[in-house]
């Protein structure tokens, strides 16, 4: 085994997060969206981009996952709600969701051990997100700009992800952030 | 022992690395780069196993897949594996085989005939028969041993996806694989066996100027070049299934517990990985195996496939005999035969089963100075342990008949060749059935849609240029096909020096003087003993579908999977039947081409990561109290909390006292909670309860049961109105993720006109249910912005503000029937809220609890738990519970028209009771009779569904289901216990404690 880890695991601190959803074909939702965190709603399938401190992810053709720095979210939570009109529903969920951060050159096999999703960078180039399967849990997988994956995964199921991984970088050799 | 048929020299293997290894408990020796089965014939190992029915003497027959004699139990002990072939075994130091064995092999020898073909089938025709046989033919089941503990290696799965997958690694899938790389393509290429090159690993020819192994090396290194490559070696496909999803079963032979194989590089992990691809492309270069020819004693030792010779003499420099007959039906054999020679043995002859075979195969035999009898075939063997002679007639040229008397050639080993079978396993689980080609002598594979393609002999190619070519274009193919290249080849396809082929002569069974029935066994089956005469007495006595016969013989049951007699066995049939064989057709191969552990199916999803354990943000506290668990769907959930020297009851007992008399508190972070926002939310909710929830005003909340469409229970819970078109819905644990859906399905799919969204917030929040007369005080220490008063705060409130300063929802709901505050906090600071109102209940000894103390509390005040006091058959008004159900709504509520079938309406449907049974607790699930001991059939009254111990009241309570329970108030029922006992019981009321609910209401 190289003295190199070949996977790094890092669990990121808790974060504010709001679950949105509405129209993305209204225009006023998503300029409403926008006055209030400064970030452009993707609106293409399975993209994320990031935002100065926040990001925002897709999670489906209405719905959208913004994440903001801890602390944040029931400030912007309130302003959403003063800002948008019609259909839309914003919904804290912080305290849902466990962040952690996947490097390292045998990165991409630790996510072909737990999920059949297809993470090649020809598929999943930095930008991209997806909800999918991830051993039998479920995570959101984001591509970052520097190679490696953000996942978000649920806390109740957070040990045993961090397990899986855990047992599944093994046979590379890993480390912790 | 000495290793007499090793050549001096030549041979793909390292005689500088030799190996010690056991075989049948004794010790040999083989050199790094050998097989176990090249090894075995090294030392002159004739016999390697005694047949599965008759006993008889076997020896190995083949060199790679298609082995069906030489099957043995690797390993020792726990890590042990049955049933794998020698020739697939790649020799590694240390290694321990032993040949499988069925329980009853050798011992049947003499009882043979009175088995005759379809002799299990036979059996069903009377039952006494079948009884007497049975418990002989249970024994008789099953092949190799048994792992003496569970397995101590890992095995684990990993996901792969591809432009084009290649199967196969021989000269057609190197240059497949080759052509799609350079288009572009995502490339995974596959093969079983430990290096890549297939029959290039014994070719003696060129490739392209250059020794065929050095065209192997330097393709291979090219597509190691490509990043996007993945190569798979000792990797077999084993299932081929719809959109191109494959399995792939890599074996890891030097993981953990296993010693190193000699020069494999060093991984660590698994010892085998199942790779789970889904290819755009899959081109199957599964290559062809070479078919026996049926004649009289063909399974004695000594009697092998002529590519199998030529591969065990040029790959791993052994000879398996000395003086050699090869028996042949076509030109591909006779540089067995040639090579023979070169290795200082001797062929006493070539057989050729054509009346004049001509061509440069036939001149260079002769030039070799090699006698060739055309127009003869070996109708024989004999030999006792293994070949001695061989039997060699003359065969008319075109019926299949003996013309002439036969002779005897003496020899140690008869090289056979009947043809080519392409391997076609993988293309017949697509699902179409392969044609017969009277050409090519063969079943070659019918294409099904355009993503399976095939290339090499497995699509009929019979020359190394014709599978080279044949390779490159499916592999240009497949790419341009994922949108890599135009779908032409690169480069002009390799040269060789392969002269033309004559054409082959069609031979499945050699005739012998005798009819099958009375001449020495044919066999077509090796593994499972299967003869041309069970063929034949199959189709005399009726059969006359393929797949009947292979049933009714069980030809190509075993784990061989009809990889060497399926062909044969099917032109004995057709010619039995009196047809040909594209009229017979071939039977079909299901998953998986050969064996896959059990291990490499389940993977890493054992033990702890079998199914994963929930845990809420309080688990550690728990953990540290010492918490027994009780599993609530996948949520860990304590049970109770045992204090020094408690026994259960104790410890519940005390956790329900302090819950009535002090304060308590219970993790309920558990239950589902879906956020439910929207203009037309209350509508929506509406609709989902049986309760009505249009004029439930903000801050209050309001208890609901969930209808299916028949109008029986699914779910119940309380949902609060936080904000003007905000709810929070509560469900069950258990229920959470199937309310969910249910909501989405009705959402989406039946009422997308109404405004509302779901958003599942269950992992959002932590809850803490503070309960007992003590808790508003309790509360009052670390919450100072809600006024917790009766009057301000009342039963079925929300309100939100902070607690242990964390922005808090805090409910006056009550599962309990006490006083009772249910405190909501993000769950990321769960803990920390917990650990203030556990410090803050220090004083009032506040005690927590775990869910078989929240069943006592709630079995005292008779609510229900859907689940367990409902079994998916109970209505509201069965549960007594039509207080919740309203009806005139506008739109009324899922389930509502069915609660008016005339069934739903029956007076003596099963019907929520209390049961008091004196000083036992009653089994729950316990039947209840009117008379315990009447004639039987006793007529069911209905069933315990829960049953308890109180504290409270200081005697068992219990609830449960009895026909028409609530006339028969007072009515004594009888419990039937499984030890035969009958306890009385009375029907009573379901509510035992506090009836007019003065405790919650404080």
């Amino acid at each position: 085994m190289s003295d190199r880890p070949g996977v790094v695991l890092r669990r990121e601190p808790a974060r504010g997060c709001l679950n949105l959803r509405g129209n993305p074909r209204d225009a006023g939702f998503r300029n409403a969206v926008a006055a209030v965190t400064g970030v452009e709603l993707p609106v293409e399938s399975c993209t994320w981009g990031p935002a100065g401190d926040a990001a925002v992810y897709w999670l489906g053709p209405d719905e959208w996952l913004l994440v903001l720095p801890a602390g944040r979210e029931a400030d912007v939570e309130r302003r959403l709600r003063e800002a948008l009109a019609g259909s839309f529903s914003v919904v804290d969920t912080s305290g849902t969701h466990c962040f952690l951060n996947l490097s390292g050159p045998a990165r991409g096999y630790v996510l072909q051990k737990s999920s059949p999703y297809d993470f090649h960078p020809r598929n999943f180039p930095a930008g991209r997100c997806v909800q999918t399967v991830f051993a039998k849990a479920s995570a959101l997988v984001a591509a970052n700009p520097d190679g490696s994956f953000d996942l978000v995964v649920r806390r109740s199921y957070a040990d045993y992800v961090r397990d899986w991984i855990a047992d599944a970088e093994e046979e590379y050799g890993f480390a912790r952030g | 022992m000495g290793t007499p048929r090793r050549l001096p020299s030549g041979g793909r293997i390292d005689r500088d690395r030799p190996i010690a290894f056991s075989f049948n408990r004794r010790e040999m020796r083989g050199f790094s780069g050998d097989t176990l089965a090249s090894a075995l014939l090294a030392h002159g190992v004739a016999t390697v196993a005694r047949s599965f029915k008759y006993g008889r003497p076997r020896g190995i027959v083949g060199h790679g897949v298609e082995e069906p004699n030489a099957i043995v139990d690797l390993g020792v002990g726990a890590a042990m594996t049955p049933n794998v072939r020698a020739t697939e075994i790649e020799l590694f130091a240390g290694l321990e085989a032993r040949t499988s064995r069925a329980p009853w092999q050798g011992a049947v020898g003499p009882l043979a005939r009175y088995l005759p073909a379809g002799f299990y089938y036979k059996m069903f025709l009377h039952a006494r028969g079948f009884r007497t046989w049975e418990r002989f033919l249970r024994a008789t089941a099953g092949l190799g041993g048994v792992p003496e503990g569970p397995d101590p290696d890992t095995y684990d799965h990993l996901n792969h996806h591809c432009d084009v997958l290649v199967v196969g690694a021989g000269p057609a899938g190197l240059a497949a694989a080759l052509e799609a790389c350079r288009a572009g393509a995502r490339v995974v290429l596959a093969d079983e066996q430990a290096e890549f090159g297939g029959s290039l690993l014994a070719e003696t020819g060129p490739v392209d100027g250059e020794h065929a192994s050095s065209w192997v090396a330097r393709t291979v290194a090219e597509l190691e070049s490509h990043p996007d490559a993945v190569l798979l070696a000792r990797s077999t496909v084993s299932g081929l299934y719809d959109h191109n999803f494959v399995t792939v079963v890599e074996r890891r032979p030097d993981a953990a517990g296993a010693p190193d194989v000699a020069g494999a590089p060093d991984v660590a992990g698994a010892r085998e990985r199942l790779h789970r691809v889904r290819a755009g492309q899959v081109v199957l270069a599964t290559g062809a195996i070479e078919r026996p020819l049926v004649f009289a004693n063909n399974d004695l030792p000594g009697v092998m496939l002529a590519s199998s010779v030529f591969t065990y003499l040029h790959r791993y420099a052994v000879v398996p005999g000395e003086r050699m007959v090869l028996c042949t039906t076509n030109d591909s054999a006779y540089r067995t035969a040639i090579d023979w020679v070169g290795a200082g043995r001797e062929v006493a002859a070539i057989v050729d089963a054509r009346p004049e075979p001509s061509g440069a195969a036939m001149q260079a035999a002769t030039r070799a100075g090699i006698e060739v009898i055309h127009g003869h075939a070996v109708i024989e063997a004999r030999g006792r342990k293994r070949v001695r002679e061989a039997v060699v007639a003359p065969l008319h040229g075109e019926d299949d008949r003996l013309t002439g008397p036969p002779r005897r050639i003496g020899c140690d080993l008869i090289a056979c060749s009947g043809g080519w079978t392409p391997t076609l396993h993988l293309a017949a689980q697509t699902g179409v059935k392969p044609r017969w080609s009277d050409e090519a002598i063969a079943f070659l594979p019918v294409p099904a849609g355009d993503a399976v393609t095939w290339a090499g002999s497995a699509g009929g190619a019979r020359s190394l240029p014709a599978c080279l070519q044949t390779g490159a274009a499916a592999g240009a193919m497949a790419a341009s096909r994922t949108g890599h290249g135009e779908g032409r080849v690169s480069a002009e396809p390799p040269e060789t020096d392969e002269p033309p082929e004559t054409p082959s002569r069609a031979l499945f069974l050699v005739p012998h003087q005798r009819p099958p029935s009375r001449a020495p066994k044919q066999f077509v089956d090796l593994q499972l003993d299967v003869t041309a005469a069970d063929i034949e007495l199959a189709a005399r006595e009726g059969y006359e579908s393929v797949e009947h016969v292979k049933r009714y013989t069980a030809l190509g049951f075993g784990t061989e999977q009809g990889k060497l007699g399926n062909v044969n066995g099917v032109a004995i049939l057709a010619r039995a039947l009196g047809q040909d064989i594209a009229a017979t057709g071939t039977t079909m191969f299901r998953p998986s081409y050969t064996p896959v552990t059990f291990g490499a199916v389940a993977g890493r999803d054992v033990g702890g990561f079998f199914d994963p354990e929930r845990r809420t943000p309080m688990h550690g506290w728990h953990e540290e109290q010492g918490a027994e668990w009780e599993d609530v769907g996948r949520w860990k959930r304590p049970r109770y909390y045992p204090k020094a020297g408690e026994g259960m009851q104790d410890a519940v007992n005390r956790e329900c006292l302090a819950a009535r008399d002090g304060v308590a508190i219970l993790d309920a972070s558990t239950l589902g909670k879906i956020d439910i926002q929207g203009a037309d939310a209350h509508v929506f909710l509406d609709r989902i309860y049986t309760t009505g929830f249009r004029r439930l005003g903000v801050g209050r909340c309001r208890y609901g049961l969930m209808l299916h469409e028949d109008g029986t229970i699914f779910d119940d819970g309380v949902t609060a109105r936080i904000a003007g078109h905000r709810y929070l819905m509560h469900t069950t644990t258990g229920n959470a993720e199937a309310v969910f859906d249910w909501l989405e399905l009705w959402r989406q799919t039946e009422w997308p006109d109404l405004d509302v969204y779901c958003t599942s917030v269950t992992d959002h929040w932590a809850t803490a249910a503070l309960v007992g007369p003590k808790s508003r005080e309790v509360l009052g220490r670390v919450c100072d912005d809600i006024d917790l008063s009766r009057d301000a705060f009342r039963f079925m409130d929300v309100r939100e503000g902070h607690v242990a300063g964390v922005p808090a929802r805090v409910f006056r709901i009550s599962f309990s029937g006490e006083l009772s505050f249910e405190v909501n906090v993000p769950a990321h600071r769960g803990r920390e809220v917990w650990d203030a109102l556990i410090e803050a209940g220090a004083e009032f000894d506040i005690t927590p609890y775990g869910t078989e103390a929240m069943h006592v509390l709630r079995a005292e005040k008779g609510f229900i738990i859907v689940g367990q006091d409902t079994d998916g058959s109970m209505t509201p008004a069965d549960m007594g519970m039509d207080w919740a159900v309203r009806r005139n709504k506008p739109f009324g509520f899922l389930g509502e028209r069915s609660l008016s079938l005339p069934d739903h309406l029956r007076e003596d449907r099963l019907q929520f009771v209390g049961l008091a049974s004196g000083d036992a607790v009653l089994p729950e699930g316990a039947p209840l009779v009117e008379v315990p001991d009447g004639a039987p059939p006793i007529p069911n009254q209905g069933f315990v569904s829960s049953a308890y111990h109180s504290a409270r009241l200081s005697r068992p309570i219990a609830l449960g289901l009895v026909r028409g329970g609530r006339t028969r108030l007072g009515e004594i029922l009888h419990c039937a216990l499984a030890d035969g006992r009958n306890l009385p019981v009375t029907i009573v009321d379901p509510v035992f404690y506090d009836p007019d609910g003065k405790a919650q209401d404080v």
